[in-house]
């Protein structure tokens, strides 16, 4: 730890007016310092301010107390254009513009570099076609952006954050709105970025699954606190589960993943082949039944790799299922 | 086009006549005297007015992300003409102008002040309301209102002041001096420099002013360079020609259409060479060529402008 962070915060405090003169504090003397070089995920419920986070980093909205610095530099001394050389910002809004290219879109990148009307050198195309590919959108160059899917749409906004050149990215929720294949997609994408080209990489999520896996650093925000470390710090020093607290959700360290806290009333033996015994475990969990190895009824699975057959057995009776689903309905009652 | 312009009219001009009058040889001293007083300053106030509003419109569009954005349908020339009447008609019974020079200035001045109101009025709201749909209902009840101020105006002023007034919204391309096409002129430049200026800063701000400023943009620099110059353009021109509609809104598309480009490099210079073009043809159709007739510019205008905006209402439609 003896390389200067991308980012240090330091003791910063946010407050805003909501409504009739109440003050609204958001964080109040927090503290984070941005490993450079990495991928650093902001983690938190709605509302505890990860946005707000991100936009004052970006120079977008003013902290009440404490300071900043990036890079070693404190905002405040620098030009909005020396900023835009530090830091590119990628926001939840997804500009529609009609009749603009990929490209252009990219291009945009560049403006701190361009002269007064943005003419590109020679060097900007290069940089813009480096981005595009970068991730790997290079046969879509010329191609209107407004036809372009939510996700290739994303990567644009992040080749666009690239061609900027600036060793710090900033992205607000990148994953939103996408489905779970496109998240992973670019949640890795990102996570190569840093790694491949060095960037400093800060986004923002709601999805605990991609940032415990994906993240060097995760940092978690809980009502204007921040803790923050390598995912398995956080899960271990309980502030995963602090996050989920009010929530039916916990983090399940035995198992390293999230869990629905069940409300168990009964228990079952279960007997079934070893590589589908996680899998139901979790459904007779979900119906209310843990698995015990000394209760009063049994559930036996046989399963050849296509349709289950399945039986629940107690001593006065044996019923036979031919799906989990059936069986569970049973289970229920 | 815009020779077409000088020679169409109430009284048609033969090409040669007109081109030994250009030319300084003798003509026939009645046609001489209808180019240079009337029909020269008519064509270049045309072209002035239609680059003027098309550029206005690409940048008012731009600032508020709203493609129906321009200076008629969002109040602006009603504001410009409010602060025109405000001035004519608010000046005490018997009190006369100095000079014309003064009069012009004072009717200059007054319209920008109106225009500038209107517009400050209309982007703070849009900073609370995103709805375009929204914004151009409030523009177009923010334009009524203002008409219907200059109507009480007009019933509560003196008989001096209202006929000075009545005579001003009579204004049309054709009614306007010598000095007021130099004030127009200069107005438009100005403004239209300023306008070229912020081309690149326009692009950015496609993005949303998030990115924009992320990019090293000076928001509030980009704004108020667009503000000075939509009223310069809107404002100038509504003072010396009247309200004249749907160009400044329309032309922007209609470059958008022939170019399918949305960087304002393209689109600026477009915007104004189309907009004075499209003018200058409204002028040519409004002297209804072969008639004594003339209908007034806003009427051809509507007729031009109108269907591009209903059909941008009802593309938008389709995507949203």
């Amino acid at each position: 730890m003896t390389d200067k962070p991308a980012v240090r915060i330091d003791r910063i405090t946010k407050s805003f007016k909501d409504g009739k003169n109440k003050h609204r504090t958001i964080y109040k003397d927090m503290s984070i310092d941005i490993p450079s070089g990495e991928l650093f995920i902001i983690l938190g419920r709605n509302g505890v301010g990860k946005s707000t986070l991100l936009k004052t980093i970006a120079g977008l909205d003013k902290n009440n107390n404490g300071t900043i610095e990036i890079l070693g530099k404190k905002p405040g001394c620098l030009t909005r254009k020396e900023l835009s050389s530090m830091i590119a910002f990628v926001s939840t809004e997804i500009p529609q513009i009609n009749n603009l290219s990929v490209y252009d879109m990219v291009g945009m990148g560049r403006s701190p570099y361009t002269n007064w009307i943005g003419k590109l050198s020679p060097e900007d195309d290069e940089k813009i076609r480096e981005s595009i590919r970068m991730v790997g959108m290079e046969s879509f160059t010329h191609k209107d952006i407004t036809t372009l899917s939510d996700g290739e749409r994303q990567r644009i906004m992040i080749a666009r954050a690239l061609a900027q050149d600036s060793e710090i990215i900033l992205l607000d929720e990148p994953t939103a709105f996408l489905d779970i294949p496109y998240k992973y997609e670019i949640a890795s994408l990102l996570r190569r970025l840093s790694h491949e080209h060095g960037k400093t990489i800060v986004f923002t999520t709601h999805d605990l699954n991609i940032a415990l896996r994906l993240a060097d650093t995760v940092c978690i925000m809980t009502e204007g606190k921040a803790v923050y470390g390598a995912p398995e710090d956080i899960i271990l020093n309980g502030s995963i589960n602090y996050m989920l607290k009010d929530s039916p959700l916990h983090y399940d360290i035995y198992d390293s993943e999230i869990k629905l806290a069940a409300t168990v009333s009964d228990t079952v033996n279960l007997i079934c082949p070893e590589e589908i015994r996680k899998l139901l475990t979790l459904a007779l969990e979900r119906s209310g039944y843990s698995v015990n190895n000394n209760s009063y009824a049994t559930v036996g699975v046989r399963y050849n790799g296509k349709v289950p057959e399945l039986s629940f057995v107690t001593p006065e009776r044996s019923v036979k299922f031919s799906s989990i689903g059936e069986l569970l309905r049973y289970l229920r009652r | 086009m815009f020779i077409l312009d000088i020679l169409i009219g109430s009284v048609s001009i033969p090409f040669n006549e007109f081109l030994s009058i250009l030319t300084g040889k003798e003509g026939d001293p009645k046609y001489s005297m209808l180019i240079t007083t009337f029909r020269i300053p008519k064509a270049i106030t045309a072209l002035l007015c239609g680059a003027a509003l098309s550029a206005s419109g690409l940048q008012m569009q731009t600032l508020f992300r709203n493609p129906l954005a321009g200076p008629y349908i969002l109040g602006i020339s009603s504001g410009a003409s409010l602060g025109v009447a405000l001035f004519l008609l608010g000046i005490p019974a018997g009190m006369t102008f100095g000079s014309e020079i003064l009069k012009n200035l004072g009717i200059a001045g007054a319209a920008w002040i109106g225009s500038a109101a209107i517009l400050l009025i209309i982007f703070a709201v849009s900073l609370r309301i995103k709805d375009i749909m929204a914004i151009l209902i409030l523009g177009m009840m923010i334009g009524s209102g203002a008409t219907a101020i200059v109507n009480i105006l007009q019933y509560i002023s003196t008989e001096s002041s209202l006929k000075t007034f009545v005579i001003w919204t009579m204004g049309s391309l054709g009614n306007i001096s010598t000095f007021q096409v130099k004030i127009l002129t200069a107005c438009v430049f100005l403004g239209l420099g300023i306008s070229v200026s912020l081309i690149k800063s326009m692009n950015l701000m496609l993005l949303g002013e998030n990115y924009a400023r992320t990019m090293g943009q000076n928001i509030g620099l980009v704004r108020s360079g667009i503000f000075i110059s939509t009223t310069l353009l809107a404002g100038t021109v509504t003072a010396f020609c009247g309200p004249i509609g749907f160009i400044g809104t329309a032309v922007p598309h209609i470059a958008r259409m022939i170019f399918s480009d949305a960087d304002h490099k393209v689109l600026m210079p477009a915007s104004i060479i189309l907009g004075a073009i499209i003018m200058l043809i409204c002028d040519i159709i409004s002297q209804l060529p072969g008639t004594d007739m003339v209908i007034p510019i806003n009427t051809v205008s509507a007729f031009v402008g109108i269907p591009v905006v209903v059909y941008v209402i009802i593309r938008n439609r389709k995507i949203g």
